[in-house]
């Protein structure tokens, strides 16, 4: 049993240390200049005077214009999943709440989009977005995104709805209450968590999301992050150092959302493979 | 009853039409499209079935089906296995079990472009991590320019994918595993069953639902989020031999401006997804009748 224990943590132990490795290397790359890169050993960390950090992030934020593309995003991602949320819970209310016919064609069609690929709606949207003028704007890009959002969230709120007691319905419905007034006063506040979970699900795929930024966009103005960050690259004042701060500086807020909010993210994960 | 269903209405209608314009309509435009020939701006031709036709016989695309055939083998099997393996590790009691899901849960933060830098700076021939611990170990004669020629790139880019989707699976099964009541667990301690017996026997049926999850997921992920991943690391170079669908797609569309084509492709996929999406779904309920 003792020695079953210590190989459990010998196996731990040594993937853990070599899934970090990679990301040890993005942090060390982003403390360096492109002379300390090619002629400092790999593992070596620059003096605390040579550290280029802040020149690497400088150029990265600025000259690169990662800032503008930051606050986009900030904005993308804040937007776009409160308001899929909110829609979400009013698919899912009926669908757990209410009699009709069709109720499994309404949930199919809601849910549909979250299984398949986004190549299908890349060229209608960008179209609908030009035909609208709303091309190259950050609405056109939230109504996209807001669109996406919904489907996944509308599984988990749905899920969570059913497991409500349907008492509480009854009880609503003896004290008057219309079904817009049961939503809002009884079932939407009990259905708290879901809304949290399905939240910030989204917030995350809204913040990494790349492919519909750039389809969608073309101009500092309104370009998300990480379209932004992907253009890094072909930029010929990048080193590896800025390409390196690029990524920290947008990896750092989905990062600390997750750590902080794992337990969340667990019941997003367990919820969907319920019925 | 009217009532009723007026109220329904109004419940789902803001919804759907969001829903309609920018999913379920552009699903069947996408679909129109794929047996039409159009540039974006000029008039939209009917071709019927030719897109298909080409994307099975030119010899660009049949290169991109074969990485994507290469990337679904290589972003379920082993991911799954490893992800089941870690998950089950860290369901018993373990002291600091903490950081071990803490540091599990960062790859899942990581945008497939942040991953693509990441594992630009380990694949990199000259100031790689890989080539350089070869050189460590005494093996430099392996060192090699891992992006700059196929197959060696395509599989490059799916185990770069393999340092999130392996945590990915993990977490999930884990999930799983904490759904799981304590009772079944404690009752299969009891009757003796251990480690892999029991893993295989007990706990791995109880989580069909979270395989099938999984499944589809990574099937998507071959599809559709790698794109991040691909688009820094290679852009699908070079000379297009670590393109998969989705970045063919993308530069039909928008770099060659053949709508057709790119319509075609992302139907098919679509398709393909579809049609893994409705297989396993059958799997799951087959377990829940039990």
């Amino acid at each position: 049993m003792r020695i079953r224990r210590i190989l459990v943590y010998f196996i731990l132990i040594v993937f853990f240390a070599i899934w970090m490795l990679p990301l040890l290397s993005l942090i060390l790359t982003c403390l360096k200049s492109e002379e300390q890169i090619l002629y400092l050993p790999f593992w070596s960390f620059p003096s605390p005077s040579e550290i280029h950090f802040r020149e690497n992030v400088a150029t990265a934020w600025m000259t690169l214009k990662l800032s503008k593309s930051f606050f986009n995003t900030l904005i993308y991602s804040s937007i776009s999943p409160t308001v899929a949320v909110f829609l979400a819970s009013l698919i899912a209310f009926p669908l757990t709440k209410m009699k009709f016919r069709r109720k499994n064609t309404v949930f199919y069609l809601a849910l549909i989009g979250t299984f398949l690929p986004f190549q299908m709606y890349l060229i209608p949207d960008l179209k609908i977005l030009a035909g609208l003028k709303l091309f190259n704007t950050k609405i056109g890009l939230i109504l996209v995104y807001t669109s996406i959002c919904i489907p996944f969230a509308t599984i988990l709120i749905r899920n969570y709805m059913l497991t409500l007691p349907d008492w509480l319905l009854d009880a609503a419905k003896l004290d008057g209450l219309s079904y817009f007034g049961i939503y809002r006063k009884v079932i939407l506040p009990l259905s708290t968590p879901a809304l949290v979970v399905a939240f910030l699900f989204q917030f995350i795929w809204v913040w990494n999301e790349m492919l519909f930024g750039m389809v969608l966009t073309h101009s500092h103005s309104t370009r998300p992050l990480m379209t932004q960050l992907a253009m890094l690259k072909g930029s010929y004042i990048t080193s590896f150092g800025v390409m390196a701060a690029g990524s920290v500086i947008s990896i750092i807020v989905p990062v600390i959302i997750v750590l902080v909010f794992q337990k969340r993210f667990t019941q997003g994960f367990i919820a969907p493979s319920e019925r | 009853m009217r009532g009723e269903s007026k109220s329904i209405f109004s419940f789902l209608f803001v919804p759907f039409l969001f829903i309609s314009i920018f999913l379920l309509g552009p699903i069947f435009f996408s679909t129109y499209l794929s047996f039409c020939s159009w540039d974006l701006h000029g008039p939209i031709r009917f071709v019927g079935i030719d897109n298909f036709i080409k994307i099975f016989t030119i010899s660009r695309y049949q290169k991109a089906l074969l990485n994507n055939v290469i990337w679904i083998a290589g972003v379920t099997l082993a991911p799954m296995f490893i992800g089941l393996g870690l998950a089950y590790l860290l369901s018993g009691e373990l002291k600091g079990k903490w950081i071990f899901t803490g540091l599990l849960w960062i790859p899942f933060a990581i945008a497939p472009v942040a991953l693509g830098y990441i594992f630009t700076f380990v694949f990199d021939f000259k100031l790689g991590l890989l080539n350089l611990f070869l050189s460590t170990i005494g093996l430099g004669s392996l060192r090699k320019p891992w992006l700059s020629s196929w197959p060696l790139n395509t599989l490059s880019l799916v185990i770069s994918s393999w340092w999130v989707r392996i945590p990915f699976c993990a977490i999930v099964y884990l999930a799983g595993m904490t759904s799981i009541p304590r009772g079944i667990i404690d009752a299969s301690n009891m009757d003796g069953s251990i480690g892999f017996h029991r893993l295989r026997k007990i706990i791995f049926p109880l989580l069909r639902p979270f395989t099938m999850l999984i499944f589809i997921w990574t099937v998507l992920y071959a599809f559709q989020d790698n794109f991040g991943l691909i688009w820094v690391m290679t852009e699908g170079g070079p000379y297009r031999s670590s393109e998969v669908l989705n970045i063919t797609m993308y530069k039909e569309a928008f770099v060659a401006s053949n709508i057709g084509y790119a319509s075609a492709l992302a139907f098919f996929s679509m398709v393909i997804v579809l049609g893994v999406a409705i297989g396993t779904s059958g799997y799951s309920a087959v377990e829940v009748e039990r």
